[in-house]
């Protein structure tokens, strides 16, 4: 009970990478959605994910925070089972939440500290202090008191983000979460992003964009299934390998358009 | 003629009113808080076939006790919290959609109740009660359950407010912060096969899903966060079940019916005028966009 009551995060073994997955492989009723993938992922990194639709990004999100055990194979993060670890923020999609929910900016960033809290307790006034700092971070302090369906698709995504924070998330997966956003809140995003590079937080983002994959992330994953590559753009966005990740569709011609398109993205970076 | 004040008190010189009344107010109330989760979770039809899934419990009782009302309950519960832990494994195997599941188990079940009631030689009157409710036949045994199992259901609902609200929210989002979600959904389950007891007697099986419903539904529309939302569920709920006896009262209609169309009502005038969300408010905001 008492583990119920206040539960602490696994300790964090210093010296073991974020992410460590050893040949994990997920079967769904004989369909295999990750075949035999295998890397490490250090701490601080920005990590985009790459792949067609049905890739197997979100099966690989899902077993990464711990709410999916792999067929086979072995993924652990920072040394222990994603399951014992309260740090991983799922940052969902737009369309994955019910805008008319009854719950306003606040609500959403405070629902972060229901694992820190553990069962039968009531945020007292730090968590509540914690929550006015991570919407400050983001720049949704003056949006508090608004319904989340009311909000931008940008404002949204810096919510879920806060929420983030304050669940003082050490790794965070992000899926699609620059979809349909325009240029500035795209900015805004990253700039956030940069913040939480610069205190050791893991970002994962799965994303469509391979301009911005190239352009925007430490390094980038591509995935079909099968890892295809891990590492800097210039390594794994080869013809050859994205060949293999989209079909001819993607070959040759299209690929210097693609790695050009996403400039826009690092204004900060550039200047 | 009578004052308004004699038209209020005249009903309450006939103690089954009283009783009645106080039933209604506490089964509208624990039917409105929980009825929050069912409507946003999606769980309205999964409300329904649970409270039919009960009525062959609750008629073998009827057959083993000769008719006694008094063991139903506990019949009723045995059979309701059996039928949401079902529901629960079905649905999680999933090679069955879970609406497809439901209604096999809904209409089975419904169809097993009304084969066992219709042995009974008063099978008419007693399938009625069991339908419809009969919350003038409350007695004060009955009023004690609904009260101690009511305040069970509201103080779990209170204790787990935060993990319920985000399991409801984003169960997935439950998931990663390590609430532990089965638990909670079958928990939630549960107290709906409990809440569905205790309101048998008042609106039946059949309108059961209004008295979950139609309340939280409204109140959804009227405002902005959840603690909101519950409060107003649970005074349109105590307004409908008072305003809907005194209406059966007067008009001569049945009280389960008579409460659900008051609260039906509630509803259609929210879904009219509620501001900013209204058909109303979006036909004027609409005038207004063209004329600017």
């Amino acid at each position: 009970m008492e583990r119920l009551i206040s539960r602490q995060s696994f300790a964090h073994d210093a010296a073991a990478p974020s992410i460590a997955a050893e040949r994990v492989t997920v079967r769904f009723d004989g369909t295999v959605a990750l075949d035999d993938v295998s890397f490490e992922i250090a701490p601080g990194e920005r990590v985009a994910v790459v792949g067609p639709n049905g890739a197997g990004k979100s099966t690989l999100f899902r077993v990464i925070a711990g709410v999916l055990r792999p067929s086979s194979g072995r993924l652990t993060l920072y040394g222990g089972s994603p399951e014992e670890h309260i740090c991983v923020a799922f940052v969902p999609q737009r369309t994955h939440i019910d805008l008319h929910f009854p719950v306003n900016v606040r609500d959403v960033v405070l629902m972060g500290r229901t694992g820190r809290l553990g069962l039968l307790r009531r945020p007292g006034r730090a968590d509540r202090r914690m929550v006015e700092e991570c919407m400050e971070l983001v720049g949704v302090a003056d949006l508090a008191e608004r319904r989340i369906g009311e909000l931008s698709g940008g404002q949204q995504q810096r919510v879920f983000i806060a929420r983030a924070l304050a669940q003082e998330a050490q790794l965070m997966l992000m899926d699609e979460p620059l979809t349909g956003l325009d240029v500035n809140s795209q900015d805004e995003i990253y700039r956030i992003l940069d913040e939480m590079r610069a205190r050791g937080v893991t970002v994962l983002v799965a994303t469509h964009d391979l301009g911005q994959a190239a352009h925007c992330y430490d390094r980038v994953m591509l995935l079909n299934r099968r890892l295809l590559g891990i590492g800097a753009a210039e390594e794994v966005f080869t013809s050859d390998l994205l060949g293999q990740a989209y079909g001819e569709r993607l070959r040759l011609a299209d690929l210097p358009a693609a790695l050009a398109w996403g400039d826009a993205c690092c204004h900060g970076e550039d200047e | 003629m009578p004052s308004f004040m004699d038209l209020l008190l005249q009903p309450l010189s006939h103690p089954f009113m009283v009783r009645g009344l106080i039933a209604a107010v506490l089964v509208g109330v624990v039917c409105a808080i929980l009825g929050a989760y069912v409507v946003l979770r999606g769980m309205a039809f999964l409300g329904d076939a649970l409270a039919h899934s009960i009525l062959p419990g609750v008629a073998i009782g009827y057959l083993i006790g000769g008719g006694a009302r008094g063991p139903l309950f506990w019949w009723g519960m045995a059979a309701g919290i059996v039928t949401a832990l079902g529901i629960g494994a079905i649905s999680r195997q999933g090679e069955i959609k879970e609406d497809t599941a439901i209604g096999v188990i809904f209409a089975g079940m419904l169809a097993l109740g009304v084969a066992l009631i219709s042995t009974t030689r008063s099978y008419s009157v007693d399938l009625a009660h069991f339908m419809f409710g009969d919350v003038l036949g409350v007695s004060s045994g009955d009023l004690v359950l609904t009260a101690v199992f009511g305040a069970l259901v509201l103080a779990i609902v209170f204790a787990f407010y935060k993990e319920f609200l985000v399991y409801a929210f984003d169960p997935l989002l439950a998931a990663t912060l390590r609430v532990p979600t089965r638990f909670f959904r079958y928990l939630l389950l549960v107290m709906l096969a409990v809440t569905i007891v205790i309101s048998l007697q008042t609106v039946g099986v059949a309108l059961m899903v209004a008295m979950l419903v139609t309340p939280a539904a409204t109140a959804l529309l009227l405002t902005r966060r959840l603690p909101a939302m519950m409060g107003l569920s649970a005074a349109l709920g105590a307004f409908s079940a008072i305003a809907g006896l005194y209406l059966s009262y007067y008009v001569n209609v049945a009280s389960g019916a008579a409460i659900v169309l008051i609260a039906t009502a509630l509803f259609v005038l929210a879904f009219v005028v509620a501001p900013g969300r209204g058909v109303l408010w979006r036909l004027v905001s609409r005038d207004a966009y063209h004329r600017t």
